[in-house]
């Protein structure tokens, strides 16, 4: 979903850049509290990953493909603010050293990318672990579906970009069908991706998972007390 | 947000467990190794098997004409640009070379961030004021999470 440039007229480049930077600022502040002795030399792995993986474009038809995004995975695996700052330096290589993605785009791709994807991601891995058993074994459905609306969430707001800033004179419904109508394919693969490696990283190491951490202290409660419903009961009173 | 180490201490039923999490299972160090390996696996070989169609994005604008309203990146000279390396024929070694680069350069920015948002951490855990960056916004509750936080993950470093 690179944008590359000319696709936005300047005004449009310049707010989402003030909105990238402002993510990034404030990410830089809050990540902080997100890096411990775990994450801290998992994030740069995070972000490497990330790279590799959106370089296995996987075909959805048509003769149209897709990649991985993984603002999602990120904020699962190393949380919500040091995800933003993984994507942005993906998102940064891959601008400056690769062609993949315009240059006075890179604000609009470090904020449907790197910024909508880790919000949407992140609060709907939340949202989604509340209607699941409180165990490790629920982060990798939770990452499905987070990952799987993430996508067409920020094709969705592709879209509202170019409705305010865009450089040709197009059908806007019929552009909003299509992007959206491909982003769901491709929601799909991003929620495999993202499943399966929270899934296989929450069997080797919960505890590497942050997303994953409060599912651990309540099955950390359960296994040492003899009865673990009323061990639940003292904890949710 | 409720994460083990910010509940109230003084249960030790409660922080045992968060301390016995970090020994389970393979180390951190071992975890990274082997994370590594897959990356560098996935962007040297598998990514020469990737799909070349379009991505969504590209199609959708081939499809509903504005793809020539793009233009070329000002970095499409680049040694890498297209995720191939200029002067490599080959081009399953063009996409590795460039594939593994880029891990290289993600895999140390990533690390470097991580590193400095760290450091910043420590100097405002000393109470410093080196650089005139006050830093009060929330300078005592995130000081006074931090120690909590190394306490808390102090277990893990004796590895």
């Amino acid at each position: 979903m690179h944008v590359p440039d000319g696709f936005l007229d300047a005004p449009t480049s310049i707010a989402t850049g003030a909105v990238a930077a402002t993510a990034v600022a404030v990410s830089l502040r809050r990540a902080r509290r997100e890096l411990d002795d775990k994450t801290a030399p998992l994030t740069g792995l995070v972000a490497a990953f990330v790279f590799a993986v959106q370089m296995l474009n996987f075909p959805v038809g048509a003769g149209t493909s897709g990649h991985l995004l993984g603002g999602a995975l990120a904020a699962i695996l190393v949380g919500p603010w040091t995800a933003v700052l993984c994507m942005t330096v993906v998102l940064l290589v891959q601008g400056l050293f690769f062609a993949d993605g315009g240059i006075t785009a890179l604000g609009t791709n470090i904020t449907l990318m790197g910024v909508v994807t880790v919000v949407v991601g992140w609060a709907l891995f939340r949202l989604t672990l509340r209607f699941l058993p409180r165990r490790p074994a629920s982060a990798a459905p939770a990452a499905f579906v987070a990952a799987l609306v993430s996508v067409p969430v920020a094709a969705l707001c592709f879209v509202g970009l170019y409705a305010v800033g865009g450089t040709a004179d197009i059908s806007l419904k019929a552009v909003f069908a299509a992007m959206v109508g491909w982003h769901v394919l491709i929601g799909l693969g991003e929620a495999a991706i993202t499943a399966l490696t929270v899934g296989s990283v929450i069997a080797v190491r919960p505890d590497l998972v942050h997303g994953a951490r409060p599912l651990i202290a309540a099955r950390e409660l359960t296994v040492r007390k003899p009865r673990p419903l009323v061990t639940k009961g003292d904890r949710s009173a | 947000m409720s994460r083990p180490e910010d509940r109230p201490e003084g249960r030790p039923e409660d922080r045992a467990p968060a301390g016995e999490t970090g020994r389970r299972g393979p180390r951190t160090r071992v975890i990274v190794v082997v994370g590594l390996l897959v990356v560098l696996a996935l962007a040297g070989g598998v990514s020469y098997y990737a799909s070349a169609s379009p991505d969504g994005l590209n199609k959708v604008a081939e499809d509903h004409g504005f793809a020539s309203t793009a233009k070329d990146s000002p970095t499409r000279h680049s040694p890498f640009a297209g995720y191939g390396v200029r002067g490599i024929t080959d081009g399953r070694a063009s996409t590795a070379v460039a594939g593994v680069a880029g891990v290289a350069i993600v895999l140390a920015l990533g690390t470097g961030v991580a590193l400095a948002v760290r450091r910043r951490d420590r100097r405002g855990d000393h109470g410093g004021d080196h650089d005139g960056d006050h830093n009060d916004d929330h300078g005592a509750p995130s000081a006074t999470m931090a120690a909590a936080q190394d306490a808390s993950a102090a277990p893990d470093r004796r590895q």
